[in-house]
C-alpha cells in the first residue's frame, strides 16, 4: 500500500466523506492541487470507489421481470397467509370467550340462587369496559382507501376521494392517521374531512379540534378549529404554497382567506450516534458557520471527553487553525 | 381473493414515480397494497442487487432480493414515516441482513461439512478478471468493513445513511470505511 508521505491522508479521506467545514475543504483542495503526492492519493479514493462500484453487475432486466412476478406472488400469499392466521385466530378466541362466557352465567345463576335464599340484595352490574373503536371514518362513494393498526396508529390510507373521520379519543386510544400520496394528517382530537384528488391531497378541512398536516417535502401545517387548507389551483404548487384558509370565523359568511402561518422548521431525526459523534458534529457545525470562538469550545470539550476519538487529528488540526 | 393490486376491491392507480415519494409507497405496503410493494421493486431492485452482489451474495443474488422483498411487506408497518429516515438506507439495511443470514447459514452447512474456512467462490465473474479482483478483496474484508465499504464506496449512501442501514454510529462507518479501503488498496494493489 502508498503511503502518503505528506500525511494528509484523513483530510483527503474528510474531504470524500463531506466531513470538511468551508474553510477546512478550500485550503485541503488547495493542497491537493498543488501536492502531487496528495492529488495521487485523492484519485486513488475516487478510483476505488469506482472500482467498488462496480463491481458487481445488477440482475438483467429479464431476471428483473421474472422475480418482480415472483416477489409480488409471494408476498400476496404471506398477506393472505397472515390475514386467515388472524382470522382463525380471531375464532379461536371467539369459542374460548363464548365457553367463558358460558361459564360465567352458570357460575353467576348458582350466585344468584345462593344470594337470594340468604336474602341479600344483588349488586347493580356496572357498565361494560368493552372497548370501542373511537374514530368514525366515513368515506365518500367510490372514495379508495384502508384503515388499519399499524405502528401505534389508527391509520387510514386515503388513495383517492373524500374521507370524513370524527374522532372521540380517549386516554390509551391508539391516534388517528390518515397518509395521502403527498402527505400524513395527524389528528389531535377532532372532527375534520381529508380530499384526495389525482394522487394529490386537494384539501383538509377541520370542523373541530386540531390537526397537523406533514407534506412529503418536510413542511407543515397546523388546523385548528374551522380552519381548512386548500391546494392552489396549479398542480405543481401544491406544497410550495399551501393556503390555510380561517372558515365561519366571520359572522356574515364571507370568507376571508388569511395568509398562513409561516411552516415550522422541519424536525430532522439525529442519526444514532455515540457521544463522539455527537460532540464531533457540533464541532464541524459551529466551523461551518463560521463560529470561531464556538469551535474551539466545542473542539476542545471533543479533545477532553474523547482521548481517543477517531477523530482527534482532525479536531486538533481544526482547534490550531482557529486559534 | 387476490389483493394483488386491490385496495378495498377497486385498483389504485399506478404509483407514479415522480409524484410518489418511497415513503408513502412503504406505507402503502403496511396498508396491504402490493401495488405499491410493485413500485418500490422497481425503484430499488436492481440497486439492491447490486449490494447483495458487492456483498459476496453471488448465485444467491436473486433469492436475497426476493427474501428483502418479502421482508419489506413483513416490516413496512413498523417503519416510521417522516422520521427523517431514509428508505433507501432502510431497505439497504434490510439486504445487508438478509446476507448477513445467508453467510451464517452457509458457514454452518460449511462447518457441518468440515470445510470451513473455504470462501463460496460463485461471485468470482468470468466475464471481468477485474470485477472479480475487487470482489474478491472486497471478500477478505472483515464482515464490517465490508458492509461499510459497499454501502458508502459502492451504494453512494451518506456515513449516516450508511449507518442507519447498519444500525452503528455515523463515526463507526468514517472508521470502517477508512480501515476497509487501506485494506482493499493494499490487497488491490497486490494483485494488481
Amino acid at each position: 500500500m502508498k503511503v502518503n508521505a505528506c500525511g494528509q491522508t484523513w483530510e483527503i479521506a474528510a474531504l470524500e466523506e463531506g466531513r470538511l467545514g468551508d474553510s477546512t475543504r478550500d485550503r485541503v483542495k488547495a493542497h491537493i492541487a498543488s501536492c502531487a503526492t496528495c492529488r495521487e492519493a485523492a484519485e486513488g479514493v475516487l478510483l476505488l470507489r469506482a472500482d467498488v462500484a462496480d463491481a458487481a453487475e445488477s440482475l438483467d432486466d429479464l431476471a428483473l421481470r421474472r422475480l418482480r412476478t415472483k416477489v409480488l406472488r409471494d408476498a400476496d400469499a404471506q398477506l393472505r397467509g397472515a390475514a386467515e392466521k388472524s382470522g382463525k385466530a380471531r375464532r379461536s378466541r371467539s369459542k374460548l370467550l363464548l365457553l367463558g362466557l358460558a361459564a360465567s352465567a352458570a357460575a353467576a345463576l348458582v350466585g344468584i340462587v345462593a344470594l337470594l335464599s340468604a336474602g341479600t340484595q344483588v349488586p347493580a352490574r356496572k357498565p361494560s369496559d368493552a372497548p370501542v373503536r373511537r374514530a368514525q371514518a366515513e368515506p365518500s362513494a367510490g372514495a379508495v382507501w384502508t384503515r388499519s393498526a399499524t405502528a401505534g396508529f389508527d391509520r387510514m390510507v386515503l388513495l383517492d376521494g373524500t374521507l370524513h373521520v370524527r374522532v372521540d379519543r380517549a386516554r390509551g386510544d391508539a391516534p388517528v392517521r390518515v397518509v395521502t400520496p403527498d402527505a400524513v394528517v395527524d389528528d389531535v382530537g377532532t372532527v375534520f374531512t381529508v380530499e384526495v384528488v389525482g394522487g394529490r391531497t386537494r384539501g383538509v378541512r377541520v370542523e373541530e379540534g386540531r390537526v397537523s398536516i406533514a407534506f412529503d417535502d418536510g413542511r407543515r401545517v397546523e388546523l385548528a378549529s374551522g380552519q381548512q387548507w386548500n391546494a392552489p389551483p396549479a398542480a405543481d404548487d401544491v406544497v410550495a404554497n399551501p393556503v390555510v384558509e380561517r372558515i365561519s370565523a366571520d359572522a356574515r359568511g364571507v370568507r376571508r382567506v388569511l395568509p398562513s402561518a409561516p411552516a415550522p422548521r422541519q424536525e430532522v431525526a439525529l442519526p444514532r450516534s455515540a457521544d463522539e459523534d455527537a460532540d464531533y458534529l457540533v464541532v464541524v457545525a459551529a466551523e461551518r458557520a463560521g463560529r470561531s470562538d464556538e469551535t474551539r469550545r466545542a473542539a476542545q470539550q471533543y479533545l477532553a471527553r474523547h482521548p481517543d476519538g477517531f477523530r482527534r487529528p482532525e479536531v486538533e488540526a481544526l482547534l490550531a487553525e482557529e486559534r | 381473493m387476490s389483493r394483488l393490486g386491490r385496495v378495498n376491491g377497486r385498483a389504485p392507480e399506478p404509483a407514479r414515480r415522480a409524484e410518489v415519494t418511497d415513503d408513502t409507497l412503504i406505507e402503502r405496503v403496511a396498508a396491504g397494497d402490493l401495488e405499491g410493494l410493485g413500485a418500490l421493486y422497481d425503484r430499488h431492485a436492481a440497486d439492491l442487487a447490486r449490494v447483495a452482489g458487492r456483498l459476496g451474495a453471488g448465485a444467491e443474488v436473486e433469492d436475497v432480493v426476493h427474501t428483502v422483498f418479502l421482508r419489506v411487506v413483513e416490516l413496512a408497518p413498523r417503519f416510521e414515516l417522516g422520521r427523517g429516515s431514509s428508505a433507501r438506507a432502510w431497505l439497504a439495511g434490510i439486504t445487508v441482513r438478509v446476507v448477513r443470514e445467508r453467510r451464517r447459514s452457509v458457514a454452518r452447512w460449511l462447518r457441518i461439512l468440515g470445510t470451513l474456512g473455504r470462501e463460496p467462490q460463485s461471485y468470482a465473474s468470468p466475464a471481468s478478471s477485474a470485477r472479480a479482483d475487487v470482489l474478491n478483496a472486497l471478500a477478505t474484508l472483515t464482515t464490517a468493513q465490508r458492509e461499510a465499504v459497499v454501502l458508502v464506496d459502492g451504494s453512494g449512501l451518506t456515513a449516516e445513511e450508511a449507518g442507519e442501514a447498519l444500525g452503528v454510529p455515523v463515526g463507526t462507518i468514517w472508521s470502517r470505511v477508512h480501515h476497509g479501503r487501506a485494506a482493499l488498496r493494499a490487497r488491490l494493489g497486490d494483485s494488481r
